[in-house]
């Protein structure tokens, strides 16, 4: 069965990015402008894992992994902040408002892909990627 | 230790010997030109500036030892026949000469933009540093210099005493930070687990990594004076290592350290109380850890990671956090960091020992290095408050005096004693001149330009305007208006969100602006003045304004406010609905302001500085918002009055004022007793009723009311008699009264006996919230429902 | 009786530093402005600590120690470099010679004060 991703970013070429990477490696794409957009989308099916920008205009991730969190409901799914940002701070504020992992972007295929699957547990199938 | 006259003294000194130092630089420079192959003389040029550096900084002349040391690394490199003194050079080193001379005028003070001058031969000089911004090649010229960097993994854990070798583990780690590219990261698992911290020993461990041309001989001399009794180890990684930093190894040792670090985050959260977010965060860094270790099929890694996250699981299920079990924890954070580097390097190098013994840092040590020299004078607290709790006491004794003279008086009319009390008088005024002398001194000290506090907002607006995308430029003005220091150091976090809160909501986007025609640069003043014995911080922004009518609207929707209070609401009454707390006017959250927690700390936090906040606000030109301080909190004015025999007093700075009024003109509607006052309706409030006296004086004809100015709006607080005014040192209760929210406090007067002060601010709040409808009182009433509901929830 | 502490610095300003800090701990502080000088103050009387600079005109500070290393009252009296010098060759240098303790300029006196403490223990 396919994996099921929510690419959250309000980048267009950065959805697009992302999304075609993980539909190469087999993964199911869902995506989400923002924040409130991730939020609606995420109540629509179940995923195995969330891929979240953090700044972005409407709400932030931080603010939207905090939301995903204290509903209970989604504690046990991986979210995976990844941002331009790299100061330890900011990969702080994540892991505490409730992210699994922080990859700073922007990440080319493979390592985003390896990352990837090392917070799933799975082990990368044999060049898998681009 | 060394206190401010020594820093003078030191100062002066350092400035004579400058002084002498730049006319024999001067000179030395001139001969030098004539003579430039002279070893001798750049010795002597390099010496005095070695000097000028060492010397400077050690005197407090920050700024100028830091220009010194770029020409002085010029004279080293010279020295050292890496370059060759020129007529340009000893041009630029003149200018540096004179430059200097400034600098030493500044002295510690000045602002940090560099002097012209300063930036002209920063310039001239920097064609001879070609590693001006990067110490990375120090000592090239006698190390044999590696090809290619090498990457080293140190591990240092300093000895629990360090601090007391004079050694600061920061500056060791900078001497690596300056040798390459490092990396660097903490252990400050045995300062969590610590359970008798000790701030003078150092429970912080680090590793570092650095990728640097040194050999590792050059490392090691980093150590050399304390590499005895502190663990130091140093390994080069395999070259391959960072060649293959792109393998999937390295990707699963990085998903691994991501693991660690947000456990460290995890144990920092739970340390700082915040238990069950940290244990969230930690269950799910474990479980990072466990999925990397499963996706890189390692085995052990795996098992070392489910042994953590057990042990977490099991502390969230009995909920025990204390030091053992940070320690265990601890413990089995090392071994699985051992485990993750165990199939292809060696054993981890530090983190294993459970180590009671061993480690790790203490205070703030990495900022311990160089402080910069405050323009300041530091007086110690304690002193200061003594000093000020004895002139307070001094200013109240002195009252006593003129008392005692006129009974005195009274007592016997004869000849001699009328001259006693007449001496007694007199003494009573020198007293009196000495106290507010006194006074006067150590007000003076305890003030403090809001300078302090408004330096740091520069750099937020700055940052906030990046963050959120906006245009905004910070005016700030009356930086030098002094406060005082208890003020100045509660007032920060107020403004803070004062500020915050006009970038982000006042303020509008750019194309909003646009869209309006406004100009696309918005504009946010802080301003601070004095106006009497009041300090004004005012905060103003051109942004959208606040809409009273939106405000309303929203307070109702979320059932703060009843549909009747704010349909009585004036305008200002409506702007400060922003302050009460849970109210947010977005509909989307954003980062910056949060959820609309944080302006009620504004409320809060003037309220407990015994000042007011006024907004005034237009649709689509601005807000601001004032705040009203008082400029020192040492004696303040009050009020005595009389109720029901007994004798309290009232906080004069809330009395707006004093008035008789016959009792005939007080009506109740509806529950809620009111009078007009000066044309203006007022809910009244028998003082003795608040604070549950028995006795009641109801024959009275005419009431003594003092129109109370509460933060929650005015009201008519009904004594028996009016006393007088004196002057009073309000000392906090303690035990069972000090949560008695009737009063604030007590005042010791000149007699001696200590009298109550009477918490007039939230007297009218306390109260059960008046049981009428708002709209039914008459206009110009700001209902006091926001505090009154807060009072209800029990604070 | 109190410690005595030899210090040698050119710089005016950095001997009195030294020599307030450790007089108001009850060292007794004798002050000397180039290796030479201190040399021959060594010789003349005993002192407890030597606290020198490095860089200083007529004889250097690791020319002082060594000096002062090969004198039988000096063999082990604790001698702490304070310098601006964070160089490694100058460090290593200053250990080779028999340094006990390098302190590097700027310092917080508390930080001399504890040096000196430490190794007159």
């Amino acid at each position: 069965m396919k994996r099921n991703v929510l690419i959250v970013d309000d980048s267009e070429f950065t959805r697009n990015y992302h999304s075609y990477i993980l539909r190469e490696a087999d993964f199911d794409v869902v995506t989400a402008v923002d924040g409130a957009d991730a939020l609606e989308k995420l109540y629509s099916r179940s995923f195995d894992l969330v891929l979240t920008d953090i700044n972005m205009a409407n709400m932030d991730g931080y603010e939207f992994i905090r939301r995903v969190r204290s509903s209970g409901d989604y504690n046990d799914l991986p979210i995976v902040i990844i941002s331009t940002e790299s100061e330890s701070e900011d990969k702080s504020r994540g892991f505490l408002a409730g992210a699994n992992f922080y990859i700073v972007k922007p990440s080319d295929p493979k390592p985003l892909l390896e990352n990837i699957f090392m917070v799933l547990g799975i082990e990368a199938p044999a060049g898998g990627g681009s | 230790m060394m206190d401010f006259g020594d820093l003078q003294q030191l100062q002066a000194s350092f400035r004579h010997e400058a002084d002498d130092l730049l006319t024999d630089l001067g000179g030395a420079l001139l001969l030098l030109e004539q003579d430039p192959h002279n070893m001798d003389v750049v010795n002597r040029v390099f010496r005095a500036m070695h000097t000028l550096k060492g010397s400077g900084a050690s005197a407090g002349f920050r700024r100028l030892a830091n220009f010194v040391h770029h020409v002085e690394e010029v004279f080293n490199r010279i020295r050292n026949q890496q370059l060759q003194s020129t007529p340009e050079l000893i041009d630029a080193t003149l200018k540096a000469c004179d430059c200097c001379a400034m600098l030493l005028e500044l002295g510690s003070t000045g602002s940090d933009t560099p002097l012209p001058l300063e930036t002209e031969v920063l310039a001239a000089i920097r064609p001879f540093l070609p590693e001006m911004d990067k110490a990375a090649g120090k000592a090239q010229a006698t190390k044999t210099p590696a090809t290619a960097p090498a990457r080293y993994k140190i591990g240092f854990r300093p000895n629990r005493e360090i601090f007391f070798s004079g050694t600061d583990p920061a500056s060791l780690l900078l001497e690596i930070a300056d040798l390459g590219e490092i990396e660097i990261r903490c252990d400050t698992v045995d300062l969590l687990a610590a359970r008798d911290f000790d701030p003078e020993k150092c429970y912080l461990g680090w590793e570092v990594f650095v990728e640097t041309m040194q050999s590792e001989d050059a490392l090691r001399a980093v150590f050399l004076f304390v590499e005895d009794d502190c663990d130091v180890s140093i390994e080069k990684q395999e070259p391959a290592a960072s060649a293959r930093s792109d393998s999937k190894e390295a990707r699963f040792r990085g998903a691994a350290q991501q693991g660690f670090t947000a456990l460290g985050f995890a144990l920092d959260q739970c340390q700082s109380g915040d238990e069950k977010q940290g244990l969230a965060t930690a269950h799910r860094a474990a479980q990072t850890l466990i999925s990397a270790g499963k996706a890189h099929g390692h085995a052990r890694a795996t098992a070392a990671a489910q042994e953590v996250l057990d042990a977490i699981k099991a502390v969230q299920q009995d909920g025990i956090l204390d030091g053992d079990w940070l320690l265990k924890v601890k413990a089995l954070i090392a071994a699985a960091s051992q485990a993750v580097d165990s199939p292809t390097t060696e054993p981890a190098v530090s983190t294993s020992q459970p180590a009671p013994s061993r480690p790790a840092e203490g205070s703030s040590a990495p900022e311990a290095a160089i402080g910069a020299a405050a323009p300041s004078i530091r007086v110690d607290a304690v002193k200061l408050d003594a000093l000020m709790r004895l002139a307070g006491e001094l200013l109240v004794a002195r009252g006593a005096l003129p008392a005692f003279a006129e009974r005195v008086e009274l007592i016997a009319r004869e000849e001699s004693p009328k001259s006693m009390a007449k001496e007694m008088r007199d003494a009573g005024a020198k007293v009196s001149r000495l106290a507010d002398d006194l006074q006067a001194t150590v007000m003076s000290i305890r003030m403090m330009p809001v300078r302090q506090v408004f330096q740091r907002f520069p750099r937020l607006v700055r940052d906030l305007a990046r963050n959120l995308d906006k245009n905004i430029e910070l005016h700030v003005n009356g930086e030098e208006t002094e406060l005082d220091k208890t003020v100045i150091d509660s007032i920060g976090d107020p403004l803070t969100h004062i500020i915050r809160n006009a970038a982000d909501h006042g303020i509008e986007s750019k194309a909003d602006r646009a869209q309006k025609g406004k100009s696309a640069v918005g504009r946010i003043d802080l301003s601070a003045y004095t106006r009497g014995s009041t300090v004004v911080i005012e905060v103003k922004d051109d942004g959208k304004g606040l809409d009273p009518d939106k405000l309303k609207r929203r307070a109702v929707e979320k059932g703060l406010l009843s549909e009747s209070a704010v349909g009585a609401m004036d305008e200002e009454a409506a702007f400060k609905i922003i302050l009460v707390a849970g109210f947010s006017t977005v509909d989307k959250v954003t980062d910056v302001s949060g959820r609309g927690v944080g302006m009620d700390v504004v409320r809060n936090g003037v309220e407990a500085l015994h000042g007011a906040i006024h907004i005034k606000s237009e649709i689509g030109k601005g807000t601001r918002f004032r705040i009203e301080l008082p400029a020192s909190l040492l004696v303040s004015k009050a009020i005595r009055v009389a109720v029901s025999g007994q004798e309290v007093v009232l906080p004069i700075d809330t009395i707006r004022n004093m008035v008789k009024i016959p009792k005939s003109v007080v009506r109740t509607v509806q529950g809620q007793q009111i009078a007009p006052v000066r044309g203006t309706v007022f809910p009244m409030l028998w003082l003795a009723h608040a604070l549950s006296f028995d006795r009641v004086e109801e024959r009275r004809a005419e009431l003594a009311v003092a129109i109370i100015e509460a933060a929650s709006g005015p009201y008519g607080l009904v004594v028996d008699h009016f006393l007088g005014e004196v002057e009073i040192v309000v000392k906090p209760l303690n035990g069972v009264l000090a949560k008695v929210p009737e009063y604030v406090g007590a005042a010791i007067m000149g007699d001696g006996r200590t009298v109550l002060v009477v918490n007039t601010d939230r007297l009218f709040s306390l109260q059960r919230p008046p049981a009428i409808p708002q709209a039914e009182l008459a206009p110009g009433l700001r209902p006091p429902i926001p505090l009154a509901r807060a009072a209800a929830a029990g604070r | 009786m109190a410690k005595r502490v030899l210090a040698v610095d050119d710089s005016a300003t950095m001997r009195q530093l030294l020599k307030m800090t450790l007089s108001r701990s009850g060292y007794e502080v004798v002050e000397a402005e180039d290796g030479a000088k201190a040399l021959q103050k060594a010789l003349a009387e005993i002192f407890d600590l030597v606290l020198s600079d490095i860089n200083m005109p007529v004889m250097t500070g690791i020319e002082l120690l060594r000096s002062l290393r090969k004198l039988a009252q000096y063999k082990f009296t604790p001698i702490v470099l304070v310098t601006t010098e964070s160089q490694l060759e100058k460090k290593q240098e200053g250990k080779a010679a028999g340094a006990t303790g390098w302190i590097v300029k700027p310092f917080e006196p508390e930080q001399l004060l504890s040096v000196v403490t430490k190794v007159l223990r």
